[in-house]
């Protein structure tokens, strides 16, 4: 499939078409084009493009179209993908992505950003997943918290259903159906829904299996408005830590003039801080102390905001500095000279069309920013909302809600701990490559006898896109519950100097978080002489791609310290497979120092499957042990898609005697003294 | 693997109901025009078969009491669930510590048919008396029974081997200990209409010293008998196969070979029952496992599987 792009960017807080630098058409179909940007109140970009229905689509940018001078090429990097078509016009709204590590920042952070937008290569299903808005109805007024019900079928294995709202992709729901969202979070006024979801035919990683096929669901678009007294609620951080300096500021906007209330309360419900005030906004800076100025411990808090109208005429709207959510950015009052083309809705400053753009069909003016706003649908009804003279007809005269919960937020005061992961997808076909060699410089190269083949077989690595779903949906489950996603490396963006210890000149990353997950394939020396390397030990590969591999000896896991690698797991076929990890534990070549706690990994051929990351945080975080949730979520994932699952899957656990009943929230130090290998079936086939 | 999705409306009845969406996992096939199919296979089919509904209120207070008993709550345990698995209004939760002072709990979810209970393992409490693999059976049977599972309605064809060892490295030494089972498993799968669904298992149970249950998850839904269809006779399922309206399941061979296929041979054909994910599928549905000889005739013969439509229907692809 022929990539067909174009772009746009952001200076400032507003957006235009710029430039073209490929085009083409496929089959006939719509040229891929942007044809719409909107800026929101909230300052997020909303992108529109002409597309093909059944298409799947990529979205990049670039902080600057600068080559680099090392390469000679613009750096893109991947916003949002598996985007599918909506039709002939697809819409995506740029508010960073907070799902993968490290995150992108909301636009509003950046001083300019270029967009461009591709289809993705991917063999489709017969069928696509059928997703559908149950409810609300189509011109629903709502108001205070609603859940929304979203019903997506398949026969396929289901690999996502998200809701966006305004473009902007929500919370997970840990049931694919039910979104719960605080319609108080959003501006007033009318808001485009709708839900997407995505299949797979299989699982990955089954040797010598099918190819994979996907597929796209997409819902039409659900036209609803929000009206509430209490609007706009929001953080200006997903998490905050006062040790460092950082501050939440909480802050929202009232349909009319209102006295508030703002509690921050903690996990039981206690107020630790009550601020008050009137307006028609409200913004307060916390510091992460409670009253008083005390200090108070990290966790989880909830922001508890009450309004009452007072009947007072409504002041002029004030700025902060940064803006909160919501509210007009610093230099709003500013005056320039705008254009906005004959039946276009995109209102561009003059100044940044580019030199030979032919205006004379445009309208030009001049004006504010903050008139700009009043000029597009969301921003009229934002400001309308704010500036409002009187309640509007019907609206309760006071409201209370509790929040903020919207993505990426999550009202954390410090963070649970962090983790990061390292995965290989290998590519669009896999690989194959020939067996380790052992016996440099005597005896001469053999290769190992690995996975129950010859030495001279070729090891066949297929495909495993479930890898990258495993990946975010662990981090967006871990992200949810107050975790610090450091890292998410995939493909290419890691190889082994990354993940060998540094003793063999690696990097060791994984020694720089909580929780590490590595997902790759993974071979096993065989019993016997043949499966084992001049020194005779067995050892286990995870294999890198092309050619490449590392022993598990290679890795050196556990770190000390607040930051430490407390848990590793290894998602890889046979990686503590027992009789090679007796055999790498009498040589002293197992990868595990004194400060960490646990190595989890298959110990026979494992499966990758869509749900297991998301499954794996979700048990983890509902405080289950370490041990119990990996293997709960392999053994749920594996029963949905038995079928495809051939053999008795099992996993491995080592670690300190003390420490195997940990949780990630109680665990106990190495106890230095006993160290277990446990052995556990998630599966046994029919 | 692809997958098609088949529509089926009932030609007797004349009419298209909410049911009418069987879904069947695999890839298309459709045999070559020159491969001759011959039916062999000598066991009977049912007549007829049912489309079930999935309905609410799987679990009886009775059973749920049982539940409670099992894992040792009252009352008193009973909280919000504050991170519930299980989207159900009717969500029941149970948690306390058990006899190791380490957490316990209870999810009882009656309109998705689902109890789950864990009590977590103490890795460093004395092992005694891990039941045997027979022993796990019958353990698990009994809890079946408490929970009011029809010991009818189980498969013949348990699973056994869910099973936990445990070894011990000695540092200094630099020996593993040999594995020790510290912990039994079993799995029963659930028969609709005397049916084996195509699920794994409907219950996974996992004992401990002393008999102990340390964890359980029942799937048992409650179905209602929506719609009986008639049962294909032989030539319409050979008509079926032929006409490209059967699948080829994940498995082990070749497909693209199949094209070079002389003759198949249909050995065996059973009828199954696709269960679906928890709050994923309405209905429950009927379909046919076949296993067929596939004669390439250079002597080389390989066993294929397929699933196909079973009840009587018009299919549009």
């Amino acid at each position: 499939m022929k990539s067909i792009s174009k772009e746009f960017f952001r200076n400032f807080s507003i957006i235009t078409a710029l430039a073209v630098l490929s085009a083409g058409v496929a089959n006939a179909q719509n040229v891929i084009q942007f044809t719409k940007a909107n800026l929101t109140p909230e300052q997020s970009i909303q992108l529109y493009w002409a597309s093909n229905p059944s298409e799947v689509y990529e979205v990049d940018f670039a902080t600057n179209l600068v080559a680099d001078p090392n390469t000679g090429t613009v750096d893109w990097f991947t916003l949002y993908d598996g985007i599918p078509s909506q039709g002939t016009n697809t819409m995506v709204s740029d508010d960073g992505n907070y799902d993968i590590a490290p995150a992108i920042l909301h636009p509003k952070y950046s001083p300019m950003r270029f967009y461009r937008v591709s289809p993705v290569a991917y063999v489709p299903s017969p069928t696509n997943p059928i997703v559908s808005i149950i409810s609300p109805a189509n011109n629903s007024s709502l108001s205070g918290v609603v859940t929304f019900q979203v019903s997506a079928t398949t026969p396929e294995v289901m690999d996502e259903v998200d809701l966006y709202i305004d473009g902007e992709k929500q919370w997970s729901s840990i049931d694919d159906s039910n979104f719960v969202i605080n319609t108080c979070e959003w501006p007033n006024g009318n808001h485009t829904i709708y839900a997407t979801s995505k299949s797979e035919s299989g699982l990955g990683g089954i040797p010598n299996g099918p190819t994979l096929t996907c597929g796209y669901g997409t819902t039409p678009y659900l036209n609803v408005s929000f009206n509430n007294l209490v609007s706009s609620f929001d953080l200006s951080e997903p998490l905050f830590q006062p040790a460092l300096g950082q501050t939440q500021l909480v802050a929202a906007a009232f349909a009319a003039n209102c006295n508030w209330t703002l509690q921050i309360q903690d996990v039981n419900s206690n107020a630790v801080k009550t601020v008050t005030g009137s307006g028609v906004s409200m913004s307060v800076n916390w510091d992460g102390t409670g009253t008083g100025e005390t200090n108070i411990p990290d966790g989880v808090y909830s922001y508890y905001l009450s309004a009452a109208t007072n009947g007072l005429p409504n002041p002029q709207i004030t700025h902060t500095n940064p803006p909160p959510h919501g509210l007009p950015a610093p230099g709003a009052m500013e005056v320039q000279s705008y254009a906005v083309a004959d039946g276009s809705e995109s209102v561009v400053p003059l100044a940044l069309y580019p030199p030979g753009i032919d205006t004379n069909g445009m309208t030009i003016f001049d004006a504010t920013i903050t008139e700009i706003n009043s000029l597009t649908a969301i921003g009229s009804l934002f400001v309308a909302g704010v500036q409002a003279k009187y309640l509007p007809s019907g609206m309760a005269s006071n409201q209370s809600t509790t929040g903020v919960g919207r993505k990426p937020r999550k009202g954390i005061k410090g963070t649970k701990g962090s983790f990061g992961i390292c995965y290989k997808t290998y590519g669009t076909n896999g690989f194959s490559s020939p067996h380790p060699a052992t016996g440099w410089p005597y005896p001469l190269p053999t290769a190992v006898a690995i996975d129950g083949q010859s030495r001279t077989a070729q090891t066949v690595d297929k495909t495993v896109p479930q890898f990258r779903y495993m990946a975010n949906g662990f981090s967006e489950g871990m992200v949810g519950a107050g975790w610090f996603g450091k890292f998410i490396k995939a493909d290419d963006q890691w190889n082994a100097n990354d993940i060998k210890k540094t003793s063999l000149g690696g990097n060791s990353i994984f020694n720089t978080v909580n929780f590490g997950i590595l997902m790759t394939h993974g071979s096993y020396g065989n019993s016997g002489t043949t499966g084992t390397e001049d020194d005779n030990v067995a050892y286990t590969y995870p294999w890198l791609g092309g050619n490449n591999f590392v022993r598990l000896s290679d890795m050196d896991f556990g770190s000390s310290g607040t930051n430490g690698l407390r848990w590793m797991t290894l998602i890889a076929c046979n990686m503590l497979r027992a009789d090679n990890y007796n055999s790498m534990f009498n040589a002293g070549k197992i990868p595990v120092n004194n400060d960490l706690h646990l190595l989890l990994g298959f110990s026979s051929i494992g499966y990758g499957a869509s749900h297991i990351g998301r499954n794996y945080a979700f048990y983890l975080n509902r405080n289950d042990t370490i041990v119990t949730s990996f293997a709960s979520a392999l053994a749920a994932a594996y029963n949905e898609s038995s079928k495809t699952v051939t053999n008795t899957v099992t996993i491995g656990v080592s670690g300190w005697g003390s420490c195997m009943s940990d949780t990630l929230l109680l665990y106990n130090d190495p106890d230095l003294t006993t160290v277990q290998y446990n052995q556990f079936t998630v599966f046994v086939p029919k | 693997m692809k997958t098609v999705l088949l529509f089926i409306s009932v030609i007797s009845l004349g009419f298209t109901s909410q049911a009418d969406i069987v879904r069947l996992e695999g890839e298309p096939f459709k045999p070559s025009t020159n491969t001759e199919i011959i039916w062999a296979a000598t066991n009977d089919l049912p007549k007829g078969l049912w489309i079930y509904k999935n309905m609410p209120e799987a679990f009886s207070w009775a059973v749920i009491s049982n539940a409670m008993k099992i894992g040792r709550f009252t009352m008193k345990d009973c909280s919000k669930a504050t991170n519930p698995m299980y989207n159900d209004k009717r969500l029941i939760y149970f948690s306390n510590t058990n006899e190791y002072g380490l957490s316990k709990y209870l999810y009882i979810a009656p309109s998705v048919g689902v109890i789950e209970y864990h009590s977590e393992h103490a890795f460093k409490a004395p092992i005694e008396n891990v039941p045997t693999t027979e022993e796990t059976e019958q353990l698990g049977r009994g809890v079946l029974f408490q929970l009011g599972i029809d010991k009818a309605l189980l498969s013949e064809h348990v699973r056994n081997g869910y099973d936990e060892t445990s070894s011990s490295l000695n540092v200094k030494t630099k020996q593993m200990s040999p594995a020790k089972t510290v912990v039994r498993g079993v799995s029963f799968a659930r028969k609709i209409d005397g049916i084996d669904i195509s699920a794994n298992w409907s219950f996974l149970i996992h004992f401990r010293s002393n008999s102990t249950v340390e964890d359980y998850i029942l799937v048992w839904r409650n179905l209602l008998p929506y719609e009986s269809r008639s049962v294909l006779a032989t030539n319409q399922i050979l008509e079926s196969i032929k006409s490209g309206l059967s699948v080829l399941p994940e498995q082990a061979a070749d497909f693209t070979l199949l094209n070079k296929a002389k003759k198949i041979t249909i050995t065996k054909v059973e009828a199954t029952y696709s269960y679906g994910d928890v709050g994923q599928v309405d209905f429950v549905y009927p379909y046919a496992d076949i296993e067929m000889a596939v004669d390439f005739g250079d002597s080389n013969i390989e066993t294929y599987y397929l699933k196909c439509p079973i009840i009587l229907a018009n299919v549009i692809k």
